[in-house]
């Protein structure tokens, strides 16, 4: 399975934290390095399915982590959804 | 080879470690990987590593966000990253007597290039700060900084009296001789900066420490500066936990070494290890006074007060050479001197001549004791 939307946090640690905290919530995420379309930054994004934006980023906000930005995977690259 | 020994010199750095503490150090050398800076397996693997790490000491040492925990090289460093990078000019800190020279060296080096000011709050004649002479040395102070537990006396602070002493005043605590002997609740205690090393009470390997802020304390400003795998289109360290603080590629072995070494801890339970240590405490002292051995005692008198770290003064002849003699003819390995800690030894009446420092370990029991008490007994002249 491929990620529909990327998240980039602050810190290794924050993508770390997210992760576990999207998983124990029973979704699915998986982690990528961050694409050069977002950045050419050497850290990890978290990707997670589309459908599952809403309730990642409740998830998220509720665990205390911030999330930078949000992006569309697309053919050719990103675009960006929101901060 | 060499004959057995009964190593008393865990205050320096304890022995023997957990096994797992190698184990795991072994494994981390074997897996390889930097964490956090690319975006292979073995690099995500060392991240996730250094990340339950984090995890583990936040747990242990009672921090709620564990970004607010930092892998330091060691205590001093710790110590030094919040000294230097808190403490203005014209600052004034207030601190104990009892500090080891990981605090009191750092402190004179801003007194006399920052021109920070010191108060220094002497002790009892047992080592226990009062918490009233702290509280009347602290008005007007802009920092503090207490040494929890003594290197050379074993004497434990009341800490909880002491930061409501300095309630308003930020608080670095130097919990080198603290940590994996008592409970630890940073956030609980209101700490706002603990420095602990790794290689002593935690059991892990030495060249990791780690310090830990309280919540709302201010980051200071970072001694080293470089690379952390974040933003790294910036020419400026990030200001945000725990990267602003740890530029450079992590000690992952070490790193490792230390949540292996807290794992042993906690398997032990460190509320029984504590009642073991009270009760390893009276029966040295116990000892000591039955067999009148002419040593003088620095510390408490009281096990709940103190850890098993025993300074010695000896009556007649000095410390140096009972140390030597203990070793020679008695494979018991203990530390002579002034155990970097000038100012405890000013204050314990200790100085110049310094003590002979006896510290057991959370493996020791009472063969381990009456072991020690009979070499001393046999070279003290």
């Amino acid at each position: 399975m491929s990620p529909d939307v990327l998240l980039v946090l602050p810190s290794i640690h924050d993508v770390l934290a997210a992760e576990e905290q999207v998983r124990d919530a029973g979704l699915w995420v998986d982690l990528l390095p961050k694409p050069g379309c977002i950045g050419t930054d050497c850290g990890m994004v978290l990707g997670c399915r589309a459908d599952d934006l809403a309730a990642v980023l409740e998830r998220l906000r509720g665990g205390g982590l911030t999330v930078l930005g949000t992006w569309r995977v697309t053919p050719g690259g990103c675009e960006r959804l929101g901060p | 080879m060499r004959p057995k020994t009964l190593y008393l010199d865990h205050a320096a750095t304890c022995w023997p470690r957990p096994p797992a503490v190698a184990a795991a150090m072994t494994a981390a050398l074997e897996e390889g990987g930097n964490p956090g800076r690319s975006g292979h397996y073995r690099s995500l693997d060392a991240a996730r590593m250094v990340f339950g790490a984090r995890q583990a000491v936040a747990r242990h040492l009672g921090v709620g966000d564990p970004r607010r925990v930092v892998f330091t090289p060691g205590c001093t460093e710790g110590i030094n990253v919040v000294l230097s990078g808190l403490l203005e000019p014209g600052g004034r800190v207030v601190t104990t007597a009892m500090e080891h020279n990981a605090a009191a060296r750092a402190l004179r080096h801003l007194a006399a290039t920052r021109g920070v000011a010191l108060e220094i709050v002497a002790p009892g004649p047992d080592g226990r700060v009062d918490p009233r002479d702290l509280r009347r040395a602290a008005a007007g102070a802009s920092f503090a900084v207490v040494n929890w537990v003594s290197n050379v006396s074993g004497t434990v602070q009341d800490l909880p009296a002491l930061r409501e002493a300095t309630r308003g005043i930020p608080l670095l605590v130097d919990g080198a001789q603290a940590a994996g002997h008592l409970p630890v609740a940073v956030d609980g205690l209101g700490i706002d900066y603990l420095a602990v090393p790794g290689h002593k009470g935690l059991r892990g390997p030495p060249g990791v420490g780690v310090l830990c802020l309280g919540p709302g304390a201010r980051v200071p400003v970072p001694l080293v500066h470089g690379g952390t795998g974040s933003r790294s289109e910036e020419d400026r360290q990030p200001p945000f936990l725990p990267d602003a603080l740890e530029a450079g590629t992590p000690n992952v072995p070490g790193i490792r070494g230390l949540a292996a070494g807290i794992a042993a801890v906690e398997a032990g339970g460190l509320p029984a290890l504590q009642a073991r240590e009270q009760a390893l405490c009276a029966r040295f002292l116990e000892g000591l006074e039955a067999r009148a051995l002419p040593v003088r005692v620095l510390g408490p008198r009281d096990p709940t007060l103190r850890v098993a770290v025993f300074g010695l003064v000896p009556e007649r002849g000095d410390a140096g050479t009972l140390a030597l003699r203990l070793e020679r003819e008695h494979g018991v390995l203990a530390r002579a001197g002034l155990h970097c800690a000038p100012w405890a030894h000013r204050a314990l009446g200790s100085f110049p001549g310094g003590a002979l420092r006896l510290s057991f370990g959370p493996d020791h029991g009472d063969d381990a004791v009456d072991e020690a008490l009979a070499a001393l007994e046999a070279v003290c002249p």
